[in-house]
């Protein structure tokens, strides 16, 4: 997991940066305010975030409510405010100003470990969300696409079938009719592969990062053949 | 014997237009409807013993339509012809009351098939009642 520690103070930098990397995550660890707002607000930049309640240029949770508002790019984040302001109306300014947890200085090495997995898990229901909202999508694209295809498909093999029926002494040319009705069933059979997607089975697509649906993988046979 | 009376459903002309020739070519007696409304009209005013329906109609679906149908004419035989089959579950055709069910592009050898072996099935049921 990418984290990001925003500590004006060296020592407590460079104590949180050690114990993220033990515990097998990759840090970038800043000093102020600002450089955590550009971190957060970067497309690839880290999706949880330590930040330390008092630092120059912005405090935590003013990093937090930016963040939140229009600031943020819309990216999921974790927030966790670090101080040792513990009275109850710190805390609820904290999580007002909208960071997801708090822990106090100093902290116990255990319980900020427990805290970040948490965060962790929200994330990542928030990944699979997305990615069930992204195969919702395509699925309704692909029903769309079934749907105008279909159309105009049935009414050139339709006609197709008539033509042929018509026999050589109409003279029409029965092998290309052939040719354009063999052309309609593998059209036709595509379409019934993107009705027949029941579960994501994508691929790594180009870059690495847009990813398409596997229609070879996600087919299964449809109802009724035309043919 | 069960008159040869077909009615077709579907919202698009160029359909509509097709299946009527492919059917009527065969020696059925066609009408069209292009919506639920207007094929329950259709039913009233003149019955038909088979039905093509198409399952995405705008206003009442064909879903809707044949449940309708199958309520007021429960010895009409209809079909399902449907571009997007995910767009409602097999059973819920069969609950509906379709007895088969096509995505288009169908042959139109399939679909004579299917009206050949419903207007059989019809005058089997017919020969019983009148035996």
């Amino acid at each position: 997991m990418k984290i990001l520690v925003a500590d004006d103070d060296p020592m407590a930098r460079a104590l949180l940066e050690q114990l993220l990397r033990a515990w097998g995550h990759e840090v970038t660890a800043v000093q102020d305010g600002r450089a955590a707002l550009a971190a957060l607000t970067s497309p690839e930049g880290p999706g949880l975030a330590l930040l330390d309640w008092e630092m120059p240029e912005l405090d935590g949770p003013t990093v937090c409510t930016h963040l939140r508002g229009d600031g943020g790019n819309g990216r999921p984040l974790y927030l966790i405010l670090l101080t040792g302001r513990s009275g109850p109306g710190d805390i609820a300014r904290g999580l007002d100003a909208g960071a997801d947890d708090y822990v106090g200085k100093p902290f116990h090495p255990a319980e900020l470990r427990a805290r970040i997995q948490a965060g962790v898990r929200l994330l990542s229901v928030h990944d699979a969300l997305q990615e069930r909202e992204r195969f919702q999508g395509a699925l309704e694209l692909a029903g769309a696409v079934c749907h105008e295809f279909n159309q105009p498909l049935q009414v050139i093999r339709g006609w197709c079938d008539l033509l042929l029926e018509e026999g050589p002494e109409s003279g029409v040319d029965a092998h290309a009719l052939r040719g354009i009705t063999e052309s309609v069933e593998r059209l036709g059979e595509l379409t019934r592969k993107l009705m027949g997607l029941t579960r994501y089975r994508a691929k790594e697509y180009m870059d690495g990062r847009s990813r398409i649906i596997d229609l070879a993988e996600a087919a299964r046979p449809g109802l009724h053949a035309g043919g | 014997m069960v008159e040869r009376k077909i009615l077709v459903v579907d919202d698009e002309q160029p359909i509509r237009d097709l299946f009527t020739q492919i059917l009527t070519r065969a020696g059925y007696q066609v009408t069209v409807a292009e919506s639920g409304e207007a094929a329950l009209e259709a039913m009233r005013s003149d019955p038909a013993w088979v039905l093509f329906l198409d399952l995405n109609l705008p206003g009442m679906n064909g879903l809707e339509l044949c449940r309708a149908v199958r309520t007021s004419w429960p010895m009409a035989v209809a079909h399902a012809v449907t571009g997007y089959a995910s767009l409602f579950e097999l059973s819920d055709c069969r609950a509906a009351g379709f007895e088969d069910y096509f995505t288009k592009p169908v042959a139109a050898a399939a679909l004579r098939d299917a009206a050949a072996r419903a207007f059989e099935k019809l005058d089997r049921w017919k020969g019983r009642a009148s035996a």
